[in-house]
């Protein structure tokens, strides 16, 4: 039974990955709205602050969902990802590593919130997390929250059952651009492309966009422009797996032509939803193609004496020979299990 | 040409190895061999792969060109009756997988491709009389046995071009296969008798087997001949 209790909180523990650590506060972010999208759902919130949110972070808002009923207000400190905000030496003095973010106000639903502006605000370090260029992987930060009913001064440690503890990861460094693997493909209802993988990004997936309607296969002929990310209200023709560095394009399905053809670009888009630089266009021209039952039909067609590949059952020479001795096998082994029985 | 060789290759493993084999069991005695010989000995698996390639006509090969699958598969023999002296005799029920893949074709005559892939994949049963000789290895020591096969071959097909079903079927055919196997107790003869007397299973052995087939469809699906190896074990 207590491995069972115990096996449970491992499994619970895992799969909340922003509740606050096990304080006597206990904080989880239920919500991230910003640019980036409105996230509620605990994994979508782990994967982070996005380019677009950091592009506009004042209207990116963390929403913290408390446990307790009796405080209604909190301290806020922020500090590096395996800083120690809760210890006196991380708050003052000469080895301060943390920020006061000031208090913030419980609201009847016990909930705070909290703008990824203000989280920022203080030392040049938190600000250039949402500047370009940072680790692929994102960077991390600790918010601290204080419980304010003990009056803590910075002098002092803060006992375990007084904070939480919540890390926030912040990705500001969109995808490189993809390899493709061949720049022009054709086919009619199912064309393969591949690129290579873009190596140092973990659980990156990729997309493929088409400007809608653009036909041709020159340079600039639409709004996809190779080496930027495509526009933000661009839907993707269709988005792989994890690591997944292939993919199938329905030319028929593009609205292409017999002899026509469009632009097909690849961009990688990493596990905080960043999509990155567009590739080389890929042109895909639609042409129409054959297996050997078209080519057989085709000849049928054009008068030749030639037989077709007919959906259904056909026997050739000697079938019903075969058809009697596997009949007869079958009653020789019914007569022996008969046998056998009696 | 390449079938060719092959056949020879296998032949002459058969030639050097049969001999060998038999001179182990001359010198450590036959009984030794014989002893796992059982009279419930009634069943025959045989995990199997070779080359198979639909004798269709020169259009198939101009798309396809010259691949030979591979085909892979499984067979269940039922052996029930022993004729004494030669073997036992039965039914066998067998099922095969092989897949040919190419760029589709742009034109008539296939001169140019497009990047669309084709595929034609084609899946094999048959039904067949079993007549397995065993009197060799069960009477003289000898670990070979050969099996002669005949009965219905049953080959359900289907062709893709992108995400489009060009065609599909299914095509009967008289079915022949025939052969030879290599029996492998005289390896471990102990581990033998345990397989034997812990899990039932009598014999362990390779084999190679040629066979043909004369279904057909519209398309000829039959390749006249054919052959697989592999594993077997009876039971």
């Amino acid at each position: 039974m207590r491995v069972t209790l115990f096996t449970g909180a491992v499994i619970l523990g895992a799969a909340l990955p922003s509740l606050g650590q096990a304080q006597g506060i206990a904080v989880t972010i239920s919500e991230l709205d910003g640019p980036g999208g409105s996230r509620t759902i605990q994994e979508d919130i782990a994967r982070g602050v996005n380019v677009a949110d950091c592009a506009n972070p004042g209207a990116t808002t963390f929403t913290f969902s408390v446990n307790s009923a009796i405080e209604t207000q909190f301290q806020l400190w922020r500090g590096g990802a395996s800083s120690a905000c809760n210890t006196a030496t991380a708050r003052s003095g000469d080895m301060v590593e943390c920020d006061d973010l000031g208090t913030v106000t419980v609201l009847d639903d016990n909930t705070f919130e909290l703008t990824l502006e203000r989280l920022l605000e203080g030392t040049a370090d938190s600000a250039s997390l949402c500047e370009e260029g940072g680790d692929i992987q994102g960077d991390s930060m600790s918010v601290f929250i204080f419980d304010r009913s003990g009056a803590l001064g910075n002098g002092e440690d803060v006992p375990d059952a007084a904070f939480a503890n919540i890390s926030v990861l912040i990705d500001a460094a969109r995808p490189a651009q993809p390899n493709v693997d061949v720049l022009s493909v054709s086919g009619d209802t199912s064309v393969p492309v591949s690129w290579t993988g873009l190596g140092g990004e973990t659980n990156i997936e990729y997309q493929l966009f088409n400007d809608p309607g653009t036909r041709g296969c020159a340079p600039g002929s639409g709004r996809l422009i190779t080496g930027s990310p495509p526009p933000a209200d661009l839907v993707p023709l269709t988005t792989t797996g994890v690591m997944v560095t292939n993919a199938t394009v329905n030319p028929a399905g593009l609205g292409l032509d017999i002899g026509e053809s469009t632009l097909v670009f690849v961009a990688g888009r990493d596990n905080a939803r960043n999509v990155g630089d567009l590739s080389d266009g890929i042109c895909v021209t639609r042409v129409a193609t054959f297996g050997y039952c078209d080519t057989l039909e085709n000849m049928a067609e054009a008068g030749m004496d030639v037989e077709t590949c007919p959906d259904g059952c056909a026997a050739g020479p000697a079938a019903p020979a075969g058809v009697a001795l596997a009949w007869a096998t079958l009653a020789l082994l019914r007569r022996r299990q008969w046998g056998a029985s009696r | 040409m390449s079938r060719v060789l092959a056949y020879a290759i296998v032949a002459a493993g058969l030639l050097t190895t049969v001999p060998a084999a038999a001179q182990i069991y001359a010198d450590q005695g036959s009984d030794l061999y014989r002893a796992p010989r059982s009279d419930s000995e009634n069943y025959a698996l045989e995990l199997r792969i070779g080359a198979y390639r639909p004798e269709a006509d020169a259009d198939f090969d101009r798309i396809y060109g010259d691949q030979q699958g591979p085909l892979v598969g499984l067979e269940l023999d039922v052996l029930p009756l022993r004729i004494p002296y030669l073997g036992r005799i039965g039914g066998g029920l067998s099922f095969e997988w092989a897949q040919y893949r190419a760029s589709a074709c742009v034109d008539a005559s296939c001169t140019n491709r497009a990047s669309e892939r084709s595929s034609f994949r084609i899946f094999p049963f048959g039904f067949m009389a079993v007549l397995r000789a065993d009197v060799l290895a069960r009477e003289l020591g000898i670990p070979v046995v050969f099996t002669g096969k005949i009965g219905l071959d049953l080959i359900q097909f289907r062709e893709r071009v992108g995400s489009r079903t060009s065609g599909s079927g299914i095509a009967l055919g008289l079915r022949w296969a025939a052969q030879v196997a290599l029996e492998l107790d005289f390896i471990n003869q102990r581990a033998a008798r345990n397989l034997a007397e812990e899990w039932g299973i009598n014999h362990t052995f390779f084999y190679f087997e040629v066979f043909g087939s004369t279904a057909e469809n519209g398309v000829r699906l039959g390749d006249r001949l054919a052959y697989v190896g592999g594993l077997g074990l009876s039971f």
